[in-house]
Formats: C-alpha cells, sequence, structure tokens
C-alpha cells in the first residue's frame, strides 16, 4: 500500500512510506474479527509532529476473557495477536502481507507442525533454513514475528508474555521420551494444539456406552475432547454423534445430559435437529407473514449439526471428527478388543454416574493409570483392611511391556502428537478377583480376570476394580483441568446382590428408613429385623477371613472352577 | 412451624437443630472418632449420593455405610489410609425443616454448604447439598421407644448430595463428612 506522502515539505521516499498490514491471528476462529491495522511507518504532518515517527513496537496482544466466571469455568479465550515487523529489513524482502517465519515459540500455531520439531527448529541453522525458505516465498503461516537488524534475525514472542528472544525456552522431550518438559502438561497453546491434533484429528474418542441410549431417539451428551456433542439414536436404531453447538449462532442445543427426544431444539432461536444432527426446523423461515424469512435458496441440509462419524463395538461408542480415521475394528489394539469383548460379552446395565473435577492435565490422569508403582504405595485402603498384599504377585501382562507403553506413550504424545494407532495399555493393580468372566477366548486372556484397568488413548479407561465395573471418560477442560465422568455398570442379569447397590424400597433390610427417594413406604420400622442384623463393617469382614465381595468371589470361583487364585492374603 | 409451633414440637425442632449443628462441629473440629456414636445407631445409614443419580433405582451412591461399624472403618480408612488434599472444613447448615413426624420418627431436611480451606488460607466452596435426615426419638432406642425429644440420629439416609448445577461446578463433594468424599474420590483414583 505505497502511498506518497509528504513530511516535512518534502516527498518521502517511497521506501519509507511502505504500509503493511501487521500479520495477524485472531482466536478462536468463531470470534474472527478485525484487528486495527498496525503501520510500521507512520508519518504526521506538519506541524503535528516531528518529520517522521517510526512506531515500532515488539508486538501486541489483546487478551478478552469471554465471561466474567471464576474457574473453573473454561473458555477459550478470544485473543488478537498481532506480529510486528519493524524495519529495516536487509535480508528479508518483505513480499506482501509480511515476511513470515516459523517462530519455535509459536510452532503451535502452525497447523501441520508438531511438538517434536521444536527442538530441531532450536538448532542454529533454524534461522537460516527459515530464512531460506522465506525467501523462497513459501513460507505460509499464520503468524509470526520478525525482528530482522542487519544482517542478523532475530525470532521474537508473539505471545502475551514478555517479547523473549530466541534461542527459545522450550526443551522438547527428550530422544527417547523418558523425559519431557513440564510445560507439556501446562501450556494453554499446547492443550489447544493436542484438541486440534489428537482429539479432532483421526482418533477414535470413546463417547458413551450404547446401553445409555437403549431406545429409539435416546440421546446423551458427551465431550470429544473439549468440544460438546450429542451422541443419539435415530429411530431405525443407528448411532449418530454430531457438535452440540447450533449451527446457526453456535448456542447450546441440548442443553440436558440425556434423555429421549425426537428432535434437539436450540433454546436461541429454536432451529430444531432430528436425531441425526440434520437441521428440520427453521422458524419464520418463510417471514412473517411474508415479510422476511430466509432467502428461497435456504438449504436446510447444508446447515445441519457438524457430524461425528460413529461406531460401536461390542456396546461401547467411540466417534471421530477424522474421515482418516481407520475403521474401528482395525484400530483398536487387540488386547483392547479382547478385554471389550469379555467384560461386554453379556448385555450390560448402566448403574449411574460419577464425576469429578480434578485439577490438573488430562494427560496426568492417562500416565497415572499406567503407573504401577503408585497404586501399592499411594491406595493404601486396600492394604490397611487386608484386602491385598503389597508382595502379592500379578498375573498377566509384563512390567516391562507396561513400561515400554508407557515410553511409547510419551513419545507419541510428544512427537508431533500424531497418534495413529493407539496400544491399548493396561495397567493391572493389585487387586482381588471378581467377575466372572465369559467363557472361552485365549488362554491368555483369561487370565486377565482379575483387577484390570483397560485404557485407550486418548480419553478412555475401562475399569474392573474387584467387583466393580465402570469406563472412565476423559473430558479435558483446560491445560490444567478436567473432568472424570465415571459411568458405573453391570449386567442386565446381575441380581440385586450383584448390582451391590445400597438395597433400596422394597427390600426388607431397608426396613426402618422412610423412603425419601422414591422407594415405598410400607417396609419402615421393624426393630426385630434391625437387631438381627450383625453390625459389619469392613473391619468385620477382613476377620471374618473373606472380602466384601465374599459372595461374588465365591460365586466366581464356583463357576470358574478355581479356588485360592484369587483369595486375599 | 413457627411461632404456632407447639411446645413438644418446639422442644424437638431444637433438639434437631442441636444434632444438627453439632454434627456439623464434630467434622468441623476434626473429631471424627465421635461421629459414628453419637450421630447413629448400630444400624445407622450413611449415604452420599449424587444429584444426578437421584432419579435412579437404585440411586448409585458416592458413599455407602449401613451400619455404625462401616462409619467406624471410614474414619480408620480417613486416618491411616487414604490420601487427600489438607485443608480444614467449615459445614455450615441451615434451612432445617422437618418434614414428618411420626411415632417418635422425624424425617428432617436441611441444606449444607461445605466449605475447605487450604493451609495458605485459601477457602473455596466445595460443595452445597442437601441432608435428608430419619431421627429417631430416644438415644441408642428403637424407633418408638422413647418419648423424649430426639437425640439420636436412627440413620441419615439417604443424605443427599446434590450437584450444584446453578453454579455450573460439579465437583464431588460429600455430605455428611467432607473428608469422606475427598478421599474416597482420591482413593478410586488410578
Amino acid at each position: 500500500m505505497p502511498m506518497r506522502r509528504l513530511s516535512g515539505g518534502r516527498w518521502m521516499p517511497c521506501s519509507a512510506e511502505v504500509t503493511t498490514l501487521s500479520p495477524t491471528r485472531t482466536s478462536p476462529a468463531s470470534g474472527r474479527s478485525r484487528p486495527a491495522i498496525m503501520r510500521k511507518v507512520v508519518v504526521l504532518p506538519q506541524p503535528l509532529g516531528p518529520s517522521r515517527v517510526r512506531i515500532d513496537p515488539l508486538s501486541t496482544s489483546k487478551l478478552t476473557s469471554s465471561t466474567a466466571g471464576a474457574p473453573p469455568k473454561s473458555f477459550r479465550r478470544p485473543a488478537t495477536r498481532m506480529a510486528v515487523i519493524s524495519f529495516p529489513v536487509p535480508t528479508f524482502p518483505v513480499l506482501g502481507r509480511a515476511t513470515m517465519l516459523p517462530s519455535p515459540r509459536a510452532a503451535n500455531l502452525l497447523p501441520a507442525r508438531g511438538l517434536a520439531s521444536w527442538k530441531q527448529q532450536s538448532r542454529p541453522d533454524f534461522l537460516r533454513k527459515a530464512a531460506s525458505r522465506c525467501t523462497a516465498g513459501k513460507a505460509a503461516g499464520p503468524a509470526l514475528l520478525i525482528n530482522a537488524v542487519g544482517n542478523r534475525a532475530q525470532v521474537m514472542s508473539m505471545s502475551r508474555e514478555a517479547p523473549a528472544v530466541a534461542p527459545p525456552s522450550f526443551a522438547g522431550p527428550s530422544r527417547d521420551g523418558s523425559r519431557v518438559p513440564f510445560e507439556l502438561f501446562t501450556r494453554a497453546d499446547v492443550f489447544a494444539r493436542e484438541q486440534e491434533a489428537i482429539f479432532r484429528g483421526p482418533v477414535w474418542n470413546y463417547v458413551a456406552l450404547e446401553a445409555e441410549l437403549p431406545e429409539p431417539c435416546d440421546f446423551k451428551t458427551s465431550f470429544v475432547g473439549d468440544t460438546p456433542i450429542i451422541v443419539s439414536r435415530a429411530e431405525d436404531g443407528s448411532l449418530h454423534a454430531f457438535v452440540n453447538r447450533c449451527a446457526h449462532r453456535g448456542a447450546t442445543v441440548q442443553r440436558q445430559a440425556c434423555g429421549n427426544a425426537r428432535q434437539h431444539r436450540c433454546v436461541y432461536h429454536q432451529w430444531a435437529y432430528n436425531a441425526r444432527g440434520e437441521l428440520v426446523g427453521v422458524p419464520y423461515r418463510r417471514g412473517v407473514p411474508g415479510m422476511g424469512g430466509y432467502a428461497a435458496d435456504f438449504d436446510p441440509k447444508a446447515h445441519g449439526l457438524a457430524r461425528l462419524r460413529v461406531a460401536s463395538h461390542k456396546g461401547v461408542i467411540f466417534a471421530s471428527f477424522s474421515a482418516d480415521t481407520a475403521p474401528l475394528e482395525d484400530y483398536l489394539d487387540e488386547p483392547l478388543i479382547a478385554a471389550i469383548d469379555r467384560l461386554f460379552s453379556r448385555p450390560v446395565k448402566v448403574l449411574g454416574h460419577m464425576r469429578q473435577r480434578v485439577r490438573g492435565n488430562w494427560k496426568l490422569y492417562s500416565e497415572n493409570t499406567r503407573d504401577p508403582y503408585h497404586a501399592a504405595l499411594l491406595h493404601g485402603f486396600h492394604a490397611t483392611f487386608g484386602l491385598y498384599r503389597t508382595n502379592q504377585k500379578r498375573k498377566g501382562g509384563s512390567g516391562a511391556a507396561r513400561a515400554q507403553h508407557r515410553r511409547d506413550l510419551r513419545r507419541r504424545l510428544a512427537a508431533g502428537l500424531a497418534i495413529r494407532k493407539h496400544r491399548a495399555g493396561q495397567v493391572r493393580h493389585q487387586l482381588l478377583a471378581g467377575r466372572p468372566l465369559a467363557a472361552g477366548g485365549p488362554a491368555r486372556l483369561q487370565r486377565r480376570r482379575d483387577g484390570v484397568d483397560h485404557q485407550h488413548l486418548p480419553c478412555l479407561v475401562i475399569q474392573q476394580i474387584m467387583n466393580t465395573l465402570a469406563t472412565r471418560h476423559i473430558r479435558p477442560k483446560a491445560a490444567d483441568e478436567f473432568e472424570l465422568y465415571w459411568t458405573y455398570f453391570g449386567y442386565q442379569d446381575d441380581d440385586e446382590q450383584m448390582t451391590a447397590s445400597p438395597p433400596e424400597a422394597g427390600q426388607p433390610r431397608r426396613t426402618g428408613r422412610p423412603d425419601l427417594d422414591g422407594g415405598q413406604r410400607g417396609d419402615r420400622a421393624d426393630p426385630a429385623r434391625h437387631r438381627a442384623r450383625r453390625p459389619r463393617g469392613l473391619a468385620s469382614w477382613n476377620s471374618a477371613g473373606c472380602a466384601p465381595t465374599s459372595t461374588r468371589t465365591a460365586r466366581a470361583r464356583r463357576r470358574s472352577g478355581r479356588s485360592g487364585a484369587t483369595t486375599p492374603a | 412451624m413457627g411461632s404456632r409451633m407447639t411446645g413438644m414440637a418446639s422442644q424437638a425442632y431444637d433438639a434437631i437443630r442441636a444434632l444438627e449443628y453439632r454434627y456439623a462441629r464434630l467434622l468441623d473440629e476434626d473429631r471424627l472418632e465421635e461421629w459414628p456414636q453419637p450421630c447413629s445407631l448400630e444400624r445407622g445409614v450413611y449415604k452420599v449420593i449424587p444429584r444426578e443419580n437421584l432419579d435412579r433405582q437404585p440411586a448409585l451412591p458416592i458413599f455407602f455405610c449401613d451400619s455404625q461399624a462401616m462409619m467406624v472403618d471410614r474414619v480408620k480408612s480417613l486416618r491411616e489410609a487414604n490420601v487427600y488434599n489438607l485443608h480444614y472444613s467449615r459445614h455450615v447448615v441451615s434451612n432445617i425443616e422437618i418434614l414428618s413426624a411420626r411415632d417418635g420418627i422425624f424425617e428432617v431436611a436441611a441444606c449444607y454448604t461445605v466449605y475447605q480451606t487450604d493451609l495458605e488460607a485459601q477457602t473455596r466452596l466445595f460443595s452445597v447439598g442437601q441432608y435428608r435426615d430419619v431421627i429417631a426419638n430416644g438415644a441408642g432406642r428403637a424407633p418408638g421407644s422413647g418419648r423424649r425429644s430426639p437425640s439420636a440420629i436412627l440413620s441419615t439416609s439417604p443424605t443427599c448430595w446434590r450437584f450444584p448445577c446453578e453454579t455450573l461446578k460439579p465437583r464431588p463433594a460429600s455430605a455428611r463428612a467432607i473428608r469422606e468424599s475427598a478421599s474416597c474420590s482420591r482413593a478410586r483414583t488410578g
């Protein structure tokens, strides 16, 4: 944008008057705005100012919270980031929009660039290579920052922190993945990159159990990473998943956690979507009466909710944003498929949910469930009550295999976040047995019958600890926060005692408790029965020489024809 | 009930309120060992139920003790086995209301608020919910056997653990004994 200007009564040389638009980046994409233009050279007319004024800030960044909410809410913070180019740039010609170089600290903003390349970029020849790329006109990063002085280029931070000077402080993961910088667990930009590369990448994410959607039009709201979705069963029984944000203005469409609905209607303007996520209703589409309305060529088919691919294996539902993800059965590892086949061999029923908000990075949880080191040390409950011995022998899997898997995980997380096929890691807690297992299957798997966690990156843990079955869904909220969402389940043919829930209304031993949560009233107050019941705590269980799961355990032993293998200390 | 409360009802209400306050104070003063005995009979029941599970039958609890012995074990677990964030707790009980009184058994509802203060003196809201108590008339006696003012909890069931959805803070928290749920969640982690 060359403009001839008078300055000090003389024409300025053209070279000093080139006005460029600083490279800018606004996030989130939906909140795109027009940031202010920053001129690299501002020439004020006489007599208001000096003949030439150079505006040369290093960078500007506007950070506006989208809400005044308090933690632990996590919102993507709209930010406008502007890179500034200062003069002169003798080495790099300014071409068009600006000279762009990938900055190591801004590498996360480059879609195709992974964390692994950060280290590479920190090599001394990084700038030279980048410069040559730039000179060749191939650089196309969304935003970066160059300050070239003389023949020496400096790459400056364009983040909101104080401008830093290369080399970057970020040290990449070690070559074998055994060490990663703490920053990987705390940086908001890494978190954003994970959402893009992992959760919205070529990955199958666990989202729900089919047992939560037994009937046509049943739905459940869930998450893929931090993206809210609806998992739905259509009238014909097919499964669907779509983003729970209205195609119109982005409002939350379905606000209930679960339910049955033929239509999902956004409360804002009542756009309605069917159980497949297709737009089926737009109020006043033809106007009122005859006035206004949408254009004649408005096509509802083009405005459905963003759909995800859905696949289910034995009633465990996975979803993927990517069309490149391999079919689920190919994608899942054999051990995980075997585990699902075993645990979901019979129809299951959902017993309830629990939630934990954890103030930590989601990857810490993924790692924790692969960390057998802590189990016997931190979880003192079982040892305190004699439910297992510290020196109890493990069965199934090997420490080396687990350690190898841990390394794999770290390396994959660190190396460009390009996780294609995840191993089903498994950690054996040295707990007691419980679940009667499906017959058949490889003997190797049969041996793994007690106390097993099956994990699937990035967000699923299937729990079989003692006699409890659950899925744990990791739902990242921010770099320093995630929700752990538990879905407890049992088998449909479990009897009341097997369900292991406190006997509710109708159960004789619950007498004396007026029903306050929906049961019957007639069974209250039977003092004789109360007296007959022996107080029974964990201690008394233990002293009696049997585990709390004695009924189930004994039954399991009878069925399997084994004994002793899972006996407590 | 208010001013029209009869003398006996007023006496009962005062006793129930005193019981609720004492219960909260025992926990706040870390006198956990005293928690099971005065607050429940041998067959007392203690449950903490997430709000979103209330509609289910059976309602899946986050914590469940169906006898005083289990409550004793709970304390033992807290003292010896569990690891949780170090904190002081403060239970605030309000809106105490007698829902029904029959044969010396009172159904009582109350609201609770639990704050946690960490060792750096930072206080945060930990949980908000409702107590649903069943309180028997007569310490240590079976329901209906005494005519004295209520002084013991026959069973505290169900103790609702409500998610404060209005604040969008579905954080696991317990109702009756704050540390229980904190450590219980921890214990399950991993």
